[in-house]
């Protein structure tokens, strides 16, 4: 870039690679960190180092975990059911489910979900981590907790066929209306959802 | 409702801008290029949710601003509470936290609520081509209807655009050898879904397009273009795969206008039946055309290839018809148009006429106009007062666009 002297002109380039980020906001965020104090900008740099140094991913769920530490928190805990597996898009994934308490089996890691748009095949998702595991251990079940959008269907889709041979259960989490809302003001799609997703009254 | 006043701060070339327009005609003159047209742009962009000239929102905000506001106020019958719309729209490098939004009454809506309480029709000086440019200028005319009037249509035709766009791109990886077809199965499936649902709601409007246009062009044209019927078809691209086609029209060519006729008693029926007929249809047809699309490496089935025929006396207009005789025609789409989204208790649509009389006759202009202000609001821009029907000139506020001002001009006795 002409005018810029070349340490500016670097630090630009990198932050407009990040997603998300135009020209505009690269150019703005670079200029944040050159007024910053000089502890800010190394706090910076050292936070980008580590992530990349001091995070593995689990060898069992392909969640990540902290260097050395394999496998993960979760897959190491003995009171976790190992024959429940709770298959989710991304690592934020997890933490959702386990703030509920809920859900004590096991997790899977997929690190996306299958869109061709963006280059994401069923190559590209940890699914054969997953074959490996249901075919080597006891796994009675299998709960596919992708995002309930286009791309998320599809990959739980992919991955109820190639599970099928291996797995009693493979399940899909239900969709459906928000607790403590008013119908009238969901959105049509849960509604409908909900609609198809009806079951029995449970009667004491 | 009624529009009882347009705000815009940082739209396009205003910095800001307050227009105050009547309830029947309000009319903006202004000289090509002076913002005319981004006006009538900021009241769609409010109500449709996007704009019809850009793709990316931040087009719309002017130049080096972080922001730009719409804001129509909407004032209801007297015993009704008025409403406030206001769009949100980020610029190229908005502060932290400013996305695009909507607010009705201050809350976030989605723009399928805001199409209950307000609607609008956009007659573009370009859709004089609508009959002979390309089919996708067509479908555009109907997906815009289906989209304001119908929400269920509106997600359908979003989720559409979405599985195409993933479909091709499988399509193409494919073609590339980077990617199997096994993978095809799942996108087959969404697009002979969707499709069916919004080939049937098409379906069902180019029918009652047919049925309502021939007397809105008897009331426009002039007296040596009455007579020839004007009848509308849909044209699918489903071939043998949809024999029902056939068997509802005997001895129709594939799309014939007579097709219409035929579906859209069946589509009134029940839309649902309908696109269940129509996915069994849209899944042969997919089989049949997997091996061309693996070689095109593109969706070559689908309601994205479909076209809306118009028929004059029996004869395709696109071909046979003068440019006169296609204006009158497009005129009582235009019309029709507005009497469908009206429709059924729905808010009568606010009218934008952007610069559209210099491409009429007064003849046709004045009896539109007429048609139009005989309910509801309407909006004309024009860069010459002199191709307005002089009868309703008398007593209209208008006002004057220049160098990013609007000035409203003394009313004329
Ligand atoms: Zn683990």
């Amino acid at each position: 870039m002409s005018g810029l002297i070349a340490p500016v002109a670097r630090l630009i380039d990198e932050f407009s690679r990040l997603p998300g980020v135009g020209r505009k906001t690269a150019q703005r965020l670079a200029y944040h960190v050159l007024r910053a104090p000089g502890d800010e900008a190394r706090s910076l740099a050292a936070a980008l180092v580590a992530v990349k140094e001091e995070v593995d991913y689990c060898s069992v769920c392909c969640n990540i975990t902290d260097r050395g530490v394999d496998p993960c928190a979760i897959c190491a805990d003995p009171r976790r059911d190992p024959g429940r597996i709770c298959v989710v898009e991304e690592p934020l994934d997890v933490l959702a489910i386990e703030r509920t308490a809920e859900f004590r089996g096991r997790y899977h890691v997929l690190h996306g979900a299958i869109s061709p748009l963006d280059g994401i095949g069923p190559d590209r998702i940890r699914a054969a981590e997953l074959v490996a595991r249901v075919t080597s251990g006891d796994v009675s079940e299998v709960i596919l907790a992708t995002n309930p959008n286009l791309e998320g269907e599809a990959t739980a889709m992919y991955l109820a066929d190639l599970l099928a041979p291996h797995v009693a259960n493979v399940t899909r989490i239900a969709r459906g209306l928000p607790v403590g809302g008013d119908l009238e003001y969901a959105d049509d799609v849960t509604l409908i959802r909900s609609l198809q997703g009806r079951r029995q009254v449970e009667r004491s | 409702m009624r529009l009882t006043r347009l705000l815009l701060e940082d739209f396009r070339s205003y910095a800001s801008a307050e227009l105050l327009p009547d309830g029947g005609l309000t009319i903006v003159a202004g000289a090509n290029g002076a913002g005319k047209t981004n006006l009538l742009e900021a009241i769609h962009v409010a109500i449709a949710g996007r704009s019809h000239r850009v793709a990316a929102d931040q087009e719309l905000v002017r130049h080096g601003r972080p922001f730009g506001r719409v804001r129509l106020d909407l004032a209801g019958p007297v015993d009704e509470d008025g409403a406030r719309l206001e769009l949100v729209l980020p610029g190229e490098a908005p502060p932290p936290g400013v996305r695009k939004r909507l607010l009705l009454n201050g809350l976030p809506r989605r723009t399928a609520s805001v199409h209950e309480v307000v609607r609008s029709v956009l007659f573009r000086p370009e859709e004089m081509l609508l009959l002979v440019g390309s089919p996708s200028e067509r479908r555009r005319f109907l997906d815009g209807i289906l989209a304001q009037r119908d929400r269920r249509a509106a997600r359908d035709l979003a989720e559409l655009a979405r599985v195409l766009a993933q479909r091709n791109a499988l399509l193409r990886a494919i073609r590339r050898e980077e990617a199997g077809e096994e993978g095809l199965g799942f996108w087959d499936e969404q697009l002979a879904l969707v499709g069916a649902r919004v080939m049937a709601a098409r379906l069902a409007l180019v029918g009652e397009l047919d049925a309502l246009i021939p007397a809105l062009h008897a009331a426009v044209a002039p007296d040596d273009e009455r007579g020839g019927v004007v009848r509308m078809g849909y044209v699918d691209s489903l071939k043998e795969a949809w024999p029902a086609r056939r068997a509802a029209s005997p001895g129709a060519a594939e799309g014939h206008a007579a097709v219409a006729d035929a579906v859209s008693g069946a589509a009134a029926d029940g839309d649902a039946l309908w696109a269940d007929e129509l996915a069994e249809a849209f899944r042969r047809r997919i089989a049949d055309a997997r091996q061309k699309e693996v070689w095109n490496g593109v969706t070559l089935v689908g309601p994205q290839r479909d076209d809306l025929r118009v028929d004059l006396g029996g004869r395709d207009v696109a071909v046979h018809a003068s440019r006169g005789q296609q204006r009158t025609i497009i005129l009582a789409m235009k019309l029709a148009e507005r009497e469908l989204l009206g429709a059924d208790g729905a808010p009568t649509p606010v009218v934008l006429l952007d610069d559209v009389f210099s491409e009429l006759d007064p003849d046709r202009s004045g009896r539109a106009l007429e048609l139009l202000l005989d309910r509801g609001q309407v909006l004309v821009t024009t860069a010459d007062l002199g191709t307005l029907p002089p009868a309703r000139r008398r007593g209209v506020p208008i006002w004057h666009v220049g160098e990013g001002q609007l000035t409203l001009a003394p009313r004329v006795a």
